[in-house]
């Protein structure tokens, strides 16, 4: 517990954390703000969604961008510093000479990020959805309690997203990388979609399977339910998890 | 020489240096003496054009460290911190700084001889020890073969060895007619080095002089020093905040 | 002031001594086409001797076309891709501008990394000069980086393209001067890109918080705004998307605009730059 406070902490000082927050707050209910007053101004926004099922879940889908970022530092911060005056070096040394169970510090570092993950995400998600509800009125299917997995679908989608940004930049110690990688494939044509069109496998990568949990107009041939999205998400993100802390046991620090 | 002249400056709502004066002279080994958090490094930072005054100058050889057309020939300086990136080669550091100031290619070798890098210098700075990241600092510094050194907290990390050989090496250059302001917190150390001394706490000077001078009465320059700085001995804390 | 004002001038080197007193005049800027050479000749090498950079760069060249012909192909297949007047040089543009921001990002934030800052400013204090090298050094490398990757992708996008049937595949024989026109203009872009992000990285002194705001900038925000506001013609990513030709967004601006707009961002990014540079302690 008092490690799991230590790294809140220390996620709490770290200033790219809070940009991080603003970035997942402020893209997808400005998106979603946007494309909410083109479709109450009669304009369709987006083929793929006439009926407005989706408004508000699709920009929720970018708006993962924050917590890939507060899944990054979390991790990097411990490696790097940067700026004019670093006084340390790196912080990894000091935090596993305070928590010198390696196991334990890693586990209070996803405790703590799973914790701010939600929380932006529940926000997040809060603001988003109302937007895109309340400004275009009756042009969009009203949320509805049948609607309840599918915020909760979001706001696992997002924790689950910050813990595989996190292993990801335990593995390569650095936030560029991951950043890359993770960012690029948020993009509107994603990587990994360019991928289903050469394989129907790639349909089961953790961010396509996992967006089912919400998603509800999808353009593919694989169909997979909303649970067994999120199961296969979760279970790529353990592997990946799995495979940093067994990295990062053998490592010296 | 050095003249720092009623240097001020401010960081946010808080006062680090007052009206800070004093000079540093040829053929002299200029100790720059304070507590942690004093206003040494700032100060220096000051005279090395990276950080602005609020008021006053500080000169090296009669003009602002950023009128110095290759400063390099002028002054070296060895900040605290290493200074150079973790994945660049030593040789590569000092290349670099080489080019920027049109100094000979083969001045870097010889640098890296005399500081004792030779070995590492194909190594990444990443893997440099405490010590060999200031023995490089201290190769960057000589790179221009300059009349003046700048030194903060020099022997930091240094082992025995190489404190006695940065210990001749300064009074070499002094010797030669050299200017050498060096900073620290070591005083034993200071007291073996320096010819003058300036003792500052809380952002301003509270002494300096010849090391005599300064030590005056008390047993010896940490007497000195602690009779100067310390919140408890008279005419001390009164500086800082407001 | 007055010793500024005097003017001997020593010989080149050697009267180490002397040298220091030589005649540099004015706050930053004025000092001799020599020394501007030297602060040059150091940022290119200082580029040169960081492995992230070759890496960045080799990846970069590796990865970009495959995406390109993957997102040629995907495109093709839908049916909905590529039109007749897609330009087979641009598709490469698109990733690759990922790795072109990593690169200025890079180097621009490598010198806030172990204090390296506080080295250059001591080499050469005319701040204005150091930026302006860097600047300059950053397009020099990055040139022949970013003609490699566009001239790769267009060769593997028109290779998609042509494996395809028309209307998507690629009619007619090879129009070589418009190719190397597309090459040169798709490079030119991706070494803008560049600099942008340097500028970008040279404000926020890191690269975590850089690559975050540009690759979430060209990447999500801005194609997601495209087709949705005029607005988003005239940011940097989306306008710049196509600056050379071909399809373009909306129509709102033509070629000759879009280069305007992708060149503006760049200039005044780094005017902000330097202006921040200028005033911040180091």
């Amino acid at each position: 517990m008092r490690a799991l406070r230590a790294e809140l902490l220390k996620l709490s000082g770290i200033p790219s954390a809070w940009v991080a927050a603003v970035v997942g707050l402020v893209v997808p209910f400005a998106v979603a703000a946007l494309n909410a007053g083109a479709r109450s101004a009669g304009r369709a926004a987006g083929g793929s969604d006439p009926s407005g099922a989706d408004a508000g879940f699709q920009e929720l889908a970018f708006g993962v961008i924050g917590v890939v970022v507060l899944g990054v530092v979390a991790a990097s911060s411990e490696y790097f510093a940067e700026g004019g005056d670093s006084a340390g070096g790196r912080q990894i040394t000091a935090s596993l000479t305070a928590v010198p169970s390696r196991v334990g510090f890693l586990a209070a570092k996803a405790g703590a990020l799973i914790l701010a993950a939600a929380v932006l995400a529940a926000l997040s998600t809060a603001a988003t959805l109302t937007v895109s509800r309340v400004v275009p009125g009756e042009l969009t299917a009203p949320l509805t309690s049948a609607d309840a997995p599918r915020v909760l679908g979001v706001v696992a989608y997002w924790v689950l997203t910050a813990l595989l940004a996190h292993g990801l930049t335990l593995l390569t110690r650095g936030g560029v990388v991951p950043l890359v990688v993770l960012i690029l494939n948020t993009s509107v044509v994603s990587v990994t979609y360019l991928l289903t069109r050469v394989t129907p496998l790639a349909n089961y990568l953790p961010d396509l399977a996992g967006a089912r949990m919400f998603i509800r107009t999808f353009r593919s041939s694989v169909e997979i339910p909303p649970l067994a999205g999120g199961a296969v998400m979760a279970a790529w993100t353990l592997a990946l998890l799995g495979v940093a802390a067994a990295v990062f046991l053998r490592r010296d620090a | 020489m050095i003249t720092i002249d009623q240097v001020s400056k401010q960081r946010g709502s808080k006062r680090i240096l007052t009206e800070v004066g004093f000079e540093a002279r040829p053929g002299r080994v200029t100790g720059f003496l304070g507590p942690n958090g004093a206003g040494k490094s700032s100060t220096l930072r000051i005279l090395l054009g990276l950080d602005r005054p609020d008021g006053g100058v500080a000169l090296v050889a009669g003009r602002p460290y950023a009128r110095l057309r290759r400063p390099l020939t002028t002054v070296g300086a060895v900040l605290d911190g290493g200074g150079a990136h973790r994945s660049r080669t030593g040789r590569g550091h000092l290349r670099w700084i080489a080019a920027s100031n049109g100094l000979p290619r083969a001045r870097v070798d010889e640098v890296l001889d005399l500081v004792g890098l030779t070995e590492a210098a194909g190594r990444r700075v990443g893997g440099y020890s405490l010590g060999m990241g200031r023995r490089l600092a201290l190769a960057a510094a000589l790179l221009g073969d300059p009349p003046v050194l700048v030194l903060d907290e020099p022997v930091n990390g240094l082992d025995p060895e190489g404190i006695r050989r940065l210990r001749g090496l300064l009074r070499d250059r002094a010797a030669a007619g050299g200017t050498v302001l060096l900073s620290s917190h070591l005083i034993g150390e200071l007291a073996e080095t320096v010819d003058d001394v300036v003792v500052i706490d809380h952002g301003r000077v509270v002494a300096l002089g010849t090391l005599a001078e300064v030590t005056g009465a008390h047993r010896g320059l940490e007497d000195a020093f602690f009779a100067l700085t310390s919140g408890t001995g008279p005419g001390a804390g009164q500086g800082g905040r407001p | 002031m007055t010793a500024a004002a005097r003017l001997p001038r020593p010989g080149p080197s050697g009267a180490s001594s002397l040298s220091g007193a030589s005649g540099g005049s004015g706050h930053s800027g004025t000092s001799g086409p020599r020394a501007v050479a030297g602060t040059f000749r150091a940022e290119v090498l200082k580029l040169l001797t960081l492995p992230a950079l070759y890496l960045t760069a080799a990846i970069t060249w590796a990865v970009a076309p495959l995406l390109a012909v993957a997102s040629v192909s995907a495109a093709a297949g839908e049916g909905n891709g590529p039109g007749p007047g897609t330009d087979p040089g641009l598709v490469p543009v698109g990733y690759a501008q990922a790795g072109f921001v990593v690169l200025g990002v890079l180097a621009a934030a490598s010198e806030y990394r172990g204090g390296q800052i506080r080295t250059t400013l001591t080499c050469v204090p005319r701040r204005v000069e150091v930026q302006l090298a860097k600047a300059a050094a950053l397009a020099v490398t990055a040139l022949p980086v970013a003609v490699a990757t566009t001239g790769s992708g267009v060769l593997a996008a028109r290779a998609a393209l042509a494996a395809h049937a028309p209307p998507y595949g690629a009619a007619g024989p090879v129009d070589a001067p418009g190719e190397v026109r597309a090459v040169a203009g798709a490079a030119v872009y991706l070494v803008l890109t560049a600099l942008l992000s340097s500028a970008v990285a040279t404000l926020t002194r890191g690269t975590i918080p850089a690559v975050t705001v540009l690759l979430g900038h060209h990447f999500v925000v801005g194609p997601y705004l495209a087709g949705r506001t005029v607005l988003a013609a005239y940011l940097p990513g989306t306008a710049g998307l196509w600056p050379g030709g071909g399809t373009g967004a909306d129509g709102v601006l033509g070629a000759g605009g879009r280069w305007a707009v992708v060149t503006g961002w760049t200039v005044a990014a780094l005017g902000a730059a330097i202006v921040s540079f200028r005033r911040r302690d180091a």
